[in-house]
């Protein structure tokens, strides 16, 4: 398991087995706004990067998590 | 009404609610006793809600995204006869709440027996009807009781002031544990006989959030500042909000609104935003209507018409216009009392007027403006949070001298929790640890966003900590 899959798993309070990049915030129950920012959060302070306001709002499934860090040059 | 795909009428709710009373009554409830619930917004969550007025006795609702942990504190203040649960807190409610609890399962409705058409009992005007939990600013847990009388004059004032009609289709995305879409739009669109589109939260639609609007023709929704960011940042697609002319306005509440915010959405999206005010103790009190000509962006508006608002000074004197003061609020729909808890009610409400601790100004034209608070609060994200509980907390660490915790603004939350540390000489601490040590007393939403350790912390002549200096 990758240091990003850990936060994922973390943050939603998942096995990291269940995450998958299709699933948006109406699959995981705990996926709410407040834990959005602290995935955000973690994987600036893990990653050491910092993300715009604007990409914060562009992650509406797992996979935009990915691509995010895909652009910032991280995955 | 439609939740979850499913739209029921008004004869169907209303059938359902005799058939959850009938659950209720066998459950030996007699009037006035009370029932919490703890509920995502759902179905069920309107049919306790309606069906435990009908039989006469108190609802007590819980926003479904506390923490269970935060709201056994309340429980044990408020002693209901029985609690409701869905799932998510069940467990936990099972094992360490003193009342019965109930688990409402994913078949509830699927289980209702059919029942008889009932009567809807006949409460006393002065009796309670509600018990609202409230963050308050002390930490400690204060139910806030509403009578028949306050509830109705409210909703009513509501409808009057904001120009509700029987046209109205309100789209619901806040938790319904909460006052405002209570009072904005489920209890209102039900006395009016609108649409009502009930959803978890917004941020589970925040992708589809204009198609429904569209799709259900939704005139009104209740909104706080930090979605209002999330609309204007989430990259919609500019043919994703055209066709939205339905949506008279949206209303913001919960946390202070800054009019640039107000501003922006209203650039961006051709929408007007009402400033929405209003206090666990008073429900509404102000009505902000942007569709009036001479609406002001930045003010609450002007009083319900069931409210009388004034600005005091400490001495108790009314000021006149555009001099800040304290806000203080006189009318039918001003609560009743506090569960358990006379004494600070009598603090709090002088000759009939309940004393808000905020601060604002009235302009010569009767509009009102709120300015800031007297009492050390932070509003996280809509969310009230006492500064003092997480102090209390920090405090248990033996490294920690002194801290202090305060709200700094932050753009889309309104303001992130800070906490600021003085250790003890020769002693060492991280970030992490104090953290780490808060998340097991405090629900996630009042773990410190930043913990930052300094040499001192300014204090007043008396060496009390000086809060206020430290946000500057």
């Amino acid at each position: 398991m990758g240091k990003l899959e850990e936060i994922i798993a973390n943050i939603f309070e998942l096995d990291p087995s269940q995450i998958k990049k299709e699933m948006t915030p109406a699959d995981i129950e705990t996926w709410d706004s407040l834990s959005q920012l602290n995935l955000i959060s973690s994987i600036e302070n893990e990653f050491q990067i910092k993300f715009e306001i604007d990409e914060i709002f562009t992650v509406m499934k797992i996979g935009d998590i990915y691509s995010l860090l895909s652009k910032k040059g991280v995955l | 009404m439609i939740s979850n795909d499913r739209v029921y009428t008004y004869s169907e709710i209303d059938k359902l609610i005799d058939a959850t009373c009938t659950k209720l009554e066998k459950s030996g409830l007699l009037p006035g006793e009370i029932i919490s619930i703890i509920l995502k917004n759902s179905v069920e969550y309107v049919l306790f809600y309606l069906a435990t007025l009908r039989i006469g006795c108190i609802i007590n609702p819980y926003p479904y995204n506390l923490e269970s942990k935060d709201a056994i504190r309340y429980l044990e203040n408020v002693n209901p006869k029985l609690l409701f649960c869905h799932k998510g807190h069940y467990e936990y409610m099972k094992n360490s709440a003193k009342s019965q609890v109930v688990l409402v399962d994913d078949d509830f409705l699927d289980k209702l027996d059919g029942s008889d058409k009932r009567a809807d009992f006949k409460p006393e005007q002065k009796s309670p009807a509600c018990i609202y939990y409230s963050s308050g600013t002390t930490g400690s847990p204060k139910s806030v009781v509403f009578s028949h009388k306050n509830m109705l004059s409210n909703i009513s004032s509501i409808c009057r002031g904001f120009k509700f009609n029987e046209e109205e289709a309100h789209l619901i995305i806040l938790p319904m544990g909460h006052t405002a879409s209570v009072n904005y739009s489920f209890l209102p669109c039900t006395l009016l006989g609108g649409t009502l589109l009930i959803t978890e939260s917004f941020w589970k639609i925040r992708q589809n959030f204009w198609d429904l609007i569209k799709k259900f023709n939704i005139t009104y929704v209740e909104v706080v500042p930090s979605i209002l960011v999330a609309l204007l940042h989430t990259p919609y697609d500019e043919k994703d909000y055209s066709g939205i002319e339905k949506l008279k306005f949206i209303g913001c509440g919960s946390a202070p609104l800054p009019v640039e915010l107000q501003n922006k959405v209203h650039q961006k999206f051709d929408l007007k935003v009402a400033n929405l005010y209003g206090l666990s103790e008073t429900g509404p009190t102000h009505v902000d209507y942007p569709l009036d000509e001479g609406w002001k962006p930045g003010s609450i508006g002007k009083p319900l018409d069931v409210n009388q608002v004034d600005i005091m000074n400490e001495n108790g004197n009314m000021l006149d216009h555009d001099q800040v003061g304290e806000i203080v609020v006189k009318g039918e729909n001003v609560f009743i009392g506090y569960h358990g808890n006379q004494e600070i009610y009598d603090k709090l409400v002088v000759d009939g007027r309940f004393h808000t601790g905020d601060l604002g100004y009235k302009s010569k034209d009767g509009i009102f403006y709120f300015t800031g608070r007297k009492k050390d609060l932070i509003i996280k994200g809509g969310i009230n949070i006492s500064p003092d509980e997480i102090d209390e907390i920090i405090f248990k660490l033996d490294e920690v001298k002194e801290a202090i915790t305060v709200g700094m603004e932050d753009e889309y939350l309104g303001e992130k929790i800070f906490t600021y540390i003085v250790l003890k000489d020769g002693k060492k601490l991280n970030d992490e640890k104090v953290k780490g040590f808060c998340k097991k007393f405090l629900s996630k939403e009042k773990i410190p966003d930043v913990v930052k350790f300094v040499e001192s912390l300014p204090k007043g002549p008396s060496g009390k900590i000086l809060r206020r200096e430290m946000k500057n």
